[in-house]
């Protein structure tokens, strides 16, 4: 079993490199196929032609395409994402920093929106044709079509505008700075900042894993090992939580893998609601400013943050499921 | 064809969607009707910019910090908000089908390469990948509209490929090929009317997809300048500090509008979801 | 005096179109230590007794009359608390489509585990060992306990479902279609071991089919169902030689037959009638060769002919000549009325 299951994750992890790689080649012809001077955002007005064209040199951006892709490709495999446009530093630097404040928000939203998600549509599933379902169900349909930023706008005026209760915006309290990434999660001044934009990214995620557990319930429920269950005399809640939740659960599992999809993008604009400094918010303020191998930067890291997890939506799935084995796939 | 008057009888819900659908396709197309300023208009009464008016008297929801009718601009905003919806959902509908046709009719490497093409989009992130194309092509409704178009349509292709396969071994598409039709005909005559309700179901919850992003790419400022769309407003009033001075008459209708809006194509979806793939514990 | 009794049992299903019985004043009773089969087309019922004995019925449907008295006590009066001690206890059941009815996310062994020691009340350890026990009563490999069900052949899977259900030693078994999705092979050896067990651990089983060969080999009485109601009753051999319903007749003749075999099988023309509104008189008269104007407008009533032997024919006493005609073709293909 042992083997079969470390080949299983060797393949996966071939195959996310080749999707890496497809993408930086898109951003890559993206970039350099952009009408336009591409270092129009790192020059300033003052360089003389002489100096741009230099600068254009510098860059290897008077090779020929291939040649330029080349090295792109030997420079990403080695870590080396090339240097920001804007802020003249290391791009791969810059995206590293940013990368926990992501993770933090984005990976914290799915795990909480799924547990809440699935409870509450295990909840719907069981008051079913009550009055609870015929209010539950609208409000839910309701809270998936918001535009998540317009939800993030209105806890923000609400919750930190009209009453003070939370900081509007960044990770940490002006001025302050924290030592250490272990200091900053344990620190009660990052999770008051971190509540607004969490909650913002619940909500929105929230609404897929609920409608489908329901779904799923109310199948489940009908499903003769169900009516067994409640043959053998087993109390009821044994039956809704052990058989029924249980197998209801696994589709919903690999939904995650499709909730990943859009909560990297709901954590893009939610980060920008909220001025929340990660990769989304640095993505957007690159691409603004037309900072191309920062953009390519940060779209890299994300595009690899999604990837992952749908890996480990992957194996959580195996793990549940006992009728699906690694040799199979 | 005929099954569709059915759901809109039996189910609600898919009544009350297509309610809505035309209620925000009546004002789009009556905008000039109700109201008599342009949304882009800086309002002045005499030598006073009309800024920052509260709702209410001539501003029914009062008006921007340059002095632009809120309702104004909501109701305009329901025309880039239908367009793109319905646009773009037409289109990953259609590239949807075509491609979930051909997979399921040809099957063999066809098949695998299309497939394969799905499952490599699938990685990638929907909104970043959309941001930074728009941003390559240049803001306007219609790149957003294509961009859309061309990441949207592998769960349509999905769908529709799997219910090609099921097809293809019913008998009255073996008659028809002993007959002697050419594949293109099998495709266009047999398969494809058969495969139109999925293709209408996801064609009704894109519009919802579609309007969602198109609110969100605006809302980030790469959203086309010359139109005013419900997540132009939203980006406005971010910047115009309109949170933090309370304006809730800026920005809590436009969300609204997209909230209504989205949730009408998902029950219109729901309502032929019912019809799709019927649920037996009616009781 | 009998295991259970029915009397005038009425199990209604409320649907979207109106209220229909599906067990319409059944009276039957079950002895102790006898297998007692219960056969009729889909739809006639049997199910739903089956369900309604143990009380757990769909949400459309309840119990609206009668009596189950089982040791003394009306389990139809019964609240649903005070049911549940008889479940799997006293009363258990082999569903139809057993293969469905084993969870597939759970090891075998954790759900007869789950069974033993919740219902049950037994230790973990005793729980175990009993398992082990079971497979072996019903002849099912010990080491399955340790996978999963989709792991299981269909026999396997049925004869883990009859060992579940024997699991905390019922006095009644419920056995509803147990073989029907089986091969031959496979059912004669089900059938022949729900035999054996019936004898060694002193069991009653109601053995419901639509498949009267089945009811040939393994039940010692045997009763047959039609729309709601029950048509005829009494020993297997005595059904089978002298069968005294039209109804009987015409599943004889649709059975192939090795004893005395028929050029063609006869089948019987037409459908059971709605439920939803049963017409008035006799169930099976728009359909039975030898109907009369009485059958049309009065229900026949489940009458004891002889002793243990019932039948609800307003022409049961002339049932001799009648079998002699069911066996003409002609006959069954235009009703009588």
């Amino acid at each position: 079993m042992k083997r079969s299951s470390t080949r299983w994750i060797a393949q996966r992890l071939a195959q996310m490199l080749l999707v890496l790689w497809v993408i930086a080649t898109i951003l890559f012809l993206i970039f350099r196929l952009m009408p336009g001077n591409p270092l129009v955002a790192y020059i300033d007005p003052t360089f003389t032609m002489e100096q741009q064209r230099a600068l254009i040199h510098e860059f290897g951006l008077d090779l020929p395409l291939w040649q330029q892709y080349l090295i792109f490709l030997k420079a990403s495999a080695t870590g080396d994402l090339g240097v920001s446009f804007f802020y003249r530093t290391s791009v791969s630097q810059l995206v590293w920093q940013m990368l926990p404040n992501t993770l933090i928000l984005t990976l914290g939203a799915v795990i909480i929106a799924f547990v809440l998600g699935t409870i509450s549509g295990a909840f719907l599933a069981w008051k079913r044709a009550t009055a609870v379902e015929s209010v539950g169900i609208p409000v839910a349909l309701a809270l998936r079509a918001a535009p998540e930023f317009w939800v993030g706008m209105i806890l923000l005026a609400v919750f930190s505008f009209t009453f003070s209760w939370f900081p509007s915006s960044g990770t940490a309290d002006a001025g302050a700075a924290y030592t250490s990434l272990w200091q900053q999660l344990t620190s009660p001044a990052f999770l008051r900042h971190l509540t607004l934009p969490l909650v913002t990214l619940v909500v929105y995620l929230q609404g897929l894993p609920l409608l489908l557990m329901r779904s799923n319930m109310l199948d489940v429920m009908e499903e003769e090992f169900v009516v067994m269950a409640r043959m053998k005399g087993l109390p009821e809640r044994r039956i809704l939580l052990r058989h029924a939740a249980r197998n209801a659960l696994l589709p919903v599992v690999t939904a995650f893998a499709l909730v990943v999809g859009y909560s990297l993008g709901g954590d893009v604009v939610v980060e920008n609601v909220f001025s929340w400094p990660g990769l989304g918010r640095l993505l957007v303020k690159a691409v603004a400013a037309k900072d191309y191998p920062l953009a390519q930067g940060a779209f890299l890291l994300i595009a690899a943050v999604a990837i992952l997890m749908n890996l480990a939506a992957d194996l959580v799935y195996t793990w549940l499921d006992p009728r699906v084995s690694y040799a199979k796939r | 064809m005929g099954n569709t008057w059915g759901v809109l009888q039996h189910d609600r819900f898919a009544l009350a969607g297509v309610c809505l659908y035309a209620l925000f396709i009546a004002v789009a197309m009556a905008a000039p009707l109700l109201s008599s300023f342009d949304p882009q208009q800086t309002i002045m009464q005499g030598d006073q910019l009309m800024s920052n008016q509260p709702p209410g008297g001539t501003f029914l929801l009062g008006t921007t910090n340059v002095g632009r009718d809120i309702f104004t601009q909501l109701v305009y905003g329901a025309r880039p908000a239908l367009t793109v919806g319905f646009v773009a959902a037409f289109f990953v509908a259609l590239i949807g089908t075509v491609v979930g046709i051909v997979a399921g009719f040809y099957g063999g490497w066809v098949d695998a390469v299309l497939m394969r093409l799905a499952d490599v989009a699938f990685g990638i992130p929907f909104l970043p990948l959309v941001i930074v194309l728009v941003a390559f092509l240049g803001p306007s409704l219609w790149n957003i509209v294509l961009t859309m178009a061309l990441l949207l349509w592998k769960d349509t292709a999905r769908v529709v490929r799997a219910q090609v396969l099921t097809l293809r071994e019913r008998g009255f598409v073996e008659a028809a090929r002993v007959l002697g039709s050419s594949p293109r005909r099998l495709m266009l005559v047999h398969i494809a009317p058969n495969v139109l309700p999925i293709a209408l179901l996801y064609g009704s919850l894109a519009v919802g997809w579609a309007i969602l992003t198109e609110a969100a790419v605006s809302f980030l400022g790469f959203g086309d300048p010359m139109r005013i769309s419900w997540g132009y407003m939203l980006q406005d009033a971010y910047i115009s500090q309109a949170l933090s001075s309370g304006q809730y008459n800026w920005f809590v209708p436009p969300g609204i509008c997209i909230m209504l809006v989205v949730m009408a194509g998902y029950f219109i979806s729901r309502g032929y979801e019912e019809l799709l793939f019927p649920r037996l514990r009616r009781q | 005096m009998g295991l259970l009794t029915l009397e005038d049992l009425r199990v209604e299903y409320r649907t979207a179109r109106g209220v229909s019985a599906a067990v319409d004043g059944v009276t039957l009773e079950i002895q102790e230590g006898e297998v007692l089969g219960l056969v009729g087309e889909s739809g006639c019922g049997k199910t739903t007794l089956g369900r309604a004995i143990i009380r757990v019925l769909p949400r459309n449907g309840r119990i609206a009359g009668g009596r189950m008295v089982f040791g003394g006590v009306d389990l139809a009066a019964l609240s649903e608390v005070e049911m549940r001690p008889y479940r799997w206890r006293e009363i258990a059941m082999v569903p139809q489509a057993a293969m469905d009815s084993l969870d597939p996310v759970y090891r075998l062994g954790d759900q007869f585990a789950e069974v033993l020691t919740i219902t049950g009340g037994l230790t973990r350890a005793a729980a175990r060992a009993r398992a082990g026990d079971l497979c072996d009563l019903v002849g099912l490999d010990r080491h399955r306990l340790a996978g999963y069900p989709h792991e299981l052949s269909g026999g396997m899977k049925q004869r883990a479902a009859i060992a579940l259900a024997l699991a905390l030693k019922p006095r009644l078994l419920v056995a509803d279609e147990p073989v029907t999705a089986l091969d031959v092979v496979v059912q004669h050896h089900i059938l022949r071991r729900l035999r054996d067990l019936k004898e060694t651990l002193s069991l009653s089983v109601l053995l419901i089919t639509h498949d009267i060969s089945v009811i040939a080999q393994t039940c010692d009485r045997m009763a047959v169902m039609y729309a709601g109601k029950i048509v005829e009753v009494g020993p297997t051999r005595d059904v089978f030689a002298r069968a005294r319903h039209p109804y009987m007749m015409g599943l004889q003749n649709s059975f192939p037959n090795l004893v005395h075999p028929q050029e063609t099988l006869i089948p019987v023309e037409g459908v059971p009638p709605d439920l939803l509104n049963p017409p008035p008189g006799c169930r099976f008269a728009p359909r039975c060769p030898f109907a009369v104007e009485p059958c049309l407008v009065e229900s026949p009533p489940l009458r004891e002919l002889e002793p243990g032997r019932w039948a609800a024919c307003h022409r049961a006493e002339e049932a001799e000549t009648l079998r002699g005609q069911a066996q003409e073709a002609q006959r069954w293909r235009v009703p009588a009325l």
